[in-house]
């Protein structure tokens, strides 16, 4: 299991220098110029000169060529250093710092009461196949997640604030355990949850039919031991599959309904840099971004083994 | 299948691992506490007396996540409250007056191209040392060098001797700006400017302590400007944190501000993306100041009053590119412009009635306003005619046209009537609206775009200058190139007359009336020029505005909450 482990996070570094090349390249050949659009974001007597911007671009070591500029880029970068950011000349270290923090509870925080509230639905609805149990969990838990969060989001919020005048607009983040996370938790919560409850369902659905929950039942074991012990380690299999990739997405980009509430996490800082082409920043959260998606990759395999031991043999090529 | 030992170990470890999940999370907390919560807008003290008494907080907010507080910018959202920690050379207010501040005497030679200005003797900076003249001199280099990327400096310091050198980087200092000692600034202009002092009359470009935002090498010192690093400001209020992540900063009164004791205790500026939660926040009083959309709904929320309409001078619309087709053609132009209904503008632009029908006139709201302007008006039999004069009689041959600058919806409502117009009237249907922009030049330059010009001083020529003259942001870049020799002539003739000489208002009213013949513009708009009192709720008293968007004598700013 450990070679397996050092095998794939070897692999990692090519992909991880490839990725930033091909992002680097699409941000400064494709995306715009950063100290033009500093300019032209602003509206009327701005001082708007090429000759200026050309200064500008010198001054601030951008008119290198390409290569020249990315090889030092990955020269800082194998140095932990992830450069300063274009626009506002602040270390990109010390923004990514301070942000991926606030993403990973979001993230972690969601996955998990996706998945205390989910995976009891799921099989609640999965047991109760085609009954009204299974179709007011599902049909409630579709149409929730069939709200976008950027309607959800500011609906509620104005309800609660102005319509019923029960709490204070949430904005801004005080960390995970604050008034202010209840809402944008609900929020990330709500709109992923009808994935999960599917997934688990359709598990459940698969898992009854199987011999041995037969065998189970006939024996007369207890159907709450016949779920915890013989049903829920096979559902849960591509249920953990799903919860991964979910984490993966909310940090990476829960980002309006980080925009909306004001959290500042990878989302904001994402479509905030992006959207001034500053490609230190943009660069960097790409890269951790596909970092993180490589890890939790790894994480979900390596958890595998402990669900279904037919995918630990298969990781390490041991047979019985 | 799992042994039942295996069985529980794994559930021992999914429960440690949910532990230390809440555990880190519980210890997380933010990245920085600001001193001041939003809960608490009016958080009560004890005076001298022992008497209970409100703190005065200031909560005001920016529609953009601003990550650069310098105030050696000129640009920005957040440099609408510049006044508050900065201190210009002097300033004009909603009147067009001009108030002493850093400089409190100012004297032309008799040609008006050497002014000297002297620094008011109990000007001082947070720390309680000396605003120096020598400061004056420094500031005005940093900004004028492209290093510090100053978004305006061109409108305060262009004609400066030496001032293009240190603009294209290729000197650190102008000639033209000197401390003849501690307290007196000489300025040296290449030609005559009897207005050169209400130029700078801003706090665009008020003085930083040297010592502490400039390095060795004489540029700017990173993050100067921030509280960690102990920085020095010169007005009403000095910043005592500023959150970055959260987009949340905070200003104290500054104990050394030498005009007056500040009334607010403290201001918070927070970076609020989503109008809606402006709105909300405003209406449910956890704000006291910001930018909301001024629509149905936040006008029901807020009161008609927080969007109050002054008349403002300023030229705003969509303006042509005479240098690309189709739009290089004059007839073309004209047809365009006849064909629209500026009643209907207006209707569509303020569904209240508040403002007045847009006329495009450059000099509107400005002591040289012609009284013979005539707007140009709606005629579509005239329009088809122009269209019929034009290359582009047959609309199959008329190119796609790019509209920029339709960047909010209340925009985009204007551009879709205008575009219905013109397929209605000439059957053009390729047109292109863009509400992103990257570049004026190149294929996708458009030949209409969105954007307007103010000016910070009242007067007719200096506003022709920032609009209409050729080097200007709007005739270089806006209007693709624009530049007429005559208009131009006039201009340059006008900005040397005295301030109160009637050619300055003639000359400009003639530049006026050229341009005006030419069919460059579609106006739009209001007329309004936004809050005079800076979109403030009604318990903020003492709030007024200027043309330079600035906050005026913020020290005068107070809260009070009046029962009902």
């Amino acid at each position: 299991m450990g070679q397996y482990i050092l095998r794939r996070i070897i692999y990692w570094i090519p992909a991880l220098l490839l990725l930033a090349m091909v992002v680097y390249a699409l941000a400064f050949f494709g995306a715009g110029d950063p100290i033009k659009l500093m300019f032209l974001r602003e509206e009327g007597d701005v001082t708007y000169d090429a000759q200026r911007l050309d200064a500008i671009r010198r001054e601030k070591g951008l008119d290198r060529p390409f290569l020249m500029q990315f090889g030092e880029y990955v020269w800082h970068l194998v140095r932990g250093d992830l450069g300063m950011s274009v626009i506002s000349g602040r270390s990109v270290n010390d923004m990514i710092a301070a942000t991926a923090p606030v993403s990973f509870q979001i993230g972690i925080a969601t996955v998990i009461l996706v998945a205390l509230i989910g995976i009891p639905l799921g099989i609640l609805a999965g047991l109760h196949h085609n009954q009204w149990i299974d179709n007011t969990i599902l049909g409630s838990a579709l149409f929730i997640s069939g709200i976008p969060s950027y309607v959800v989001g500011p609906m509620l919020m104005v309800f609660l604030v102005l319509g019923l005048g029960v709490m204070n607009v949430p904005y801004g983040w005080d960390g995970l355990f604050s008034r202010k996370a209840i809402l944008p938790m609900f929020v990330m919560v709500f709109g992923s949850i009808a994935i999960i409850i599917r997934q688990t369902r359709a598990g459940v659905l698969e898992v009854l039919s199987e011999d041995y929950v037969r065998t189970a039942r006939a024996k007369g074991v207890p159907e709450i031991m016949v779920i915890l012990r013989h049903m829920l380690r096979p559902v849960l299999t591509p249920v953990v599959t799903v919860l991964g990739q979910m984490l993966i997405g909310i940090v990476n980009g829960a980002i309006i309904v980080e925009k909306v509430f004001g959290i500042p996490g990878l989302g904001r800082l994402t479509i905030d840099f992006t959207y001034g082409v500053d490609y230190p920043v943009i660069v960097a959260i790409t890269l951790i971004g596909a970092f993180l998606v490589m890890a939790l990759n790894l994480a979900v395999d390596i958890t595998y083994p402990f669900l279904d031991p037919r995918a630990g043999q298969a990781m390490t090529g041991i047979e019985d | 299948m799992l042994s039942k030992h295996r069985s529980h170990k794994l559930w021992l470890r999914l429960m440690a691992l949910m532990a230390i999940v809440l555990v880190v999370s519980a210890c997380a907390g933010p990245a920085t506490q600001t001193t001041t919560e939003m809960e608490a807008p009016a958080a009560e003290m004890e005076d001298a007396d022992g008497e209970m008494m409100d703190e005065q907080i200031f909560r005001a907010t920016i529609p953009f996540f601003a990550q650069d507080w310098s105030p050696l910018r000129g640009g920005g959202w957040n440099m609408h409250y510049l006044a508050f920690w900065n201190a210009g050379p002097m300033y004009i207010d909603e009147h067009g007056a001009l108030h002493p501040y850093v400089f409190n005497e100012w004297t032309p030679n008799e040609d008006m191209t050497v002014w000297t200005f002297k620094i008011d003797p109990d000007a001082v900076y947070s720390d309680g040392s000396s605003i120096t003249a020598h400061d004056v001199v420094a500031t005005w280099n940093l900004i004028a060098h492209p290093a510090t990327t100053h978004q305006r400096v061109t409108l305060f310091l262009t004609g400066v001797a030496g001032f293009e050198d240190v603009f294209n980087g290729e000197a650190m200092e102008m000639p033209g700006v000197v401390a003849l000692d501690d307290s007196t600034v000489e300025v040296t202009l290449e030609g005559p400017d009897p207005l050169f002092h209400k130029k700078i009359a801003t706090n665009l470009i008020g003085p930083v302590k040297a010592s502490v935002a400039i390095g060795e090498d004489g540029f700017e010192v990173a993050e100067w400007w921030h509280p960690k690093n102990n920085p020095v400001t010169s007005g009403p209020f000095m910043p005592e944190s500023i959150d970055l992540n959260r987009g949340v900063v905070t200003f104290v009164k500054n104990p050394n501000f030498w005009l007056a004791e500040p009334k607010l205790d403290t201001v918070t500026v927070t970076s609020i993306e989503d109008t809606t939660i402006v709105t909300t926040m405003l209406a449910n009083g956890e704000l006291d100041q910001g930018w909301p959309p001024n629509d149905a709904t936040s006008q029901q929320l807020l009161g008609s009053d927080f969007f109050e309409c002054s008349v403002a001078p300023g030229i705003g619309g969509f303006f042509l590119n005479p240098n690309i087709e189709p739009t290089n053609d004059i007839n073309f132009r004209k047809a365009l412009v006849l064909a629209v209904d500026r009643e209907q503008i207006f209707n569509l632009s303020s569904p209240d009635g508040r403002g007045w029908t847009p006329t495009g006139e450059p000099l509107r709201a400005l002591p040289g306003q012609d009284p013979d302007f005539v707007p140009h008006p709606y005629d579509p039999e005239a329009a088809q005619e122009a269209m019929a004069a034009s290359a582009y009689s047959d609309a199959a041959d008329v190119p796609k046209m790019i509209m920029a600058g339709v960047s909010s919806p209340g925009t985009e409502l204007l551009a879709q009537y205008m575009a219905e117009q013109w397929r209605q009237l000439f059957g053009i249907e390729a047109i292109e609206m863009s509400p992103q922009f990257d570049s004026y030049e190149g294929p996708s330059q458009p030949a209409l775009f969105r954007d307007g010009a103010g000016v910070r001083v009242p007067d007719s020529a200096l506003m022709l200058l920032g609009s209409l003259h050729s080097s200007s942001n709007l005739a270089r870049n806006i209007m693709g190139g624009y530049a007429d020799p005559e208009v131009d002539a006039l201009i340059e003739e006008a900005v040397t007359k005295a301030a109160d000489d009637p050619d300055r208002v003639a000359l400009s009213r003639q530049a006026q009336r050229l341009f005006h013949e030419q069919w460059m513009i579609i106006p739009i708009g209001t007329g309004c020029g936004g809050s005079a009192k800076g979109n403030v709720m009604p318990w903020v008293h003492g709030t007024r505005r200027n043309a330079d968007a600035q906050f005026l004598e913020p020290w005068t700013i107070y809260i009070e909450h009046v029962e009902e």
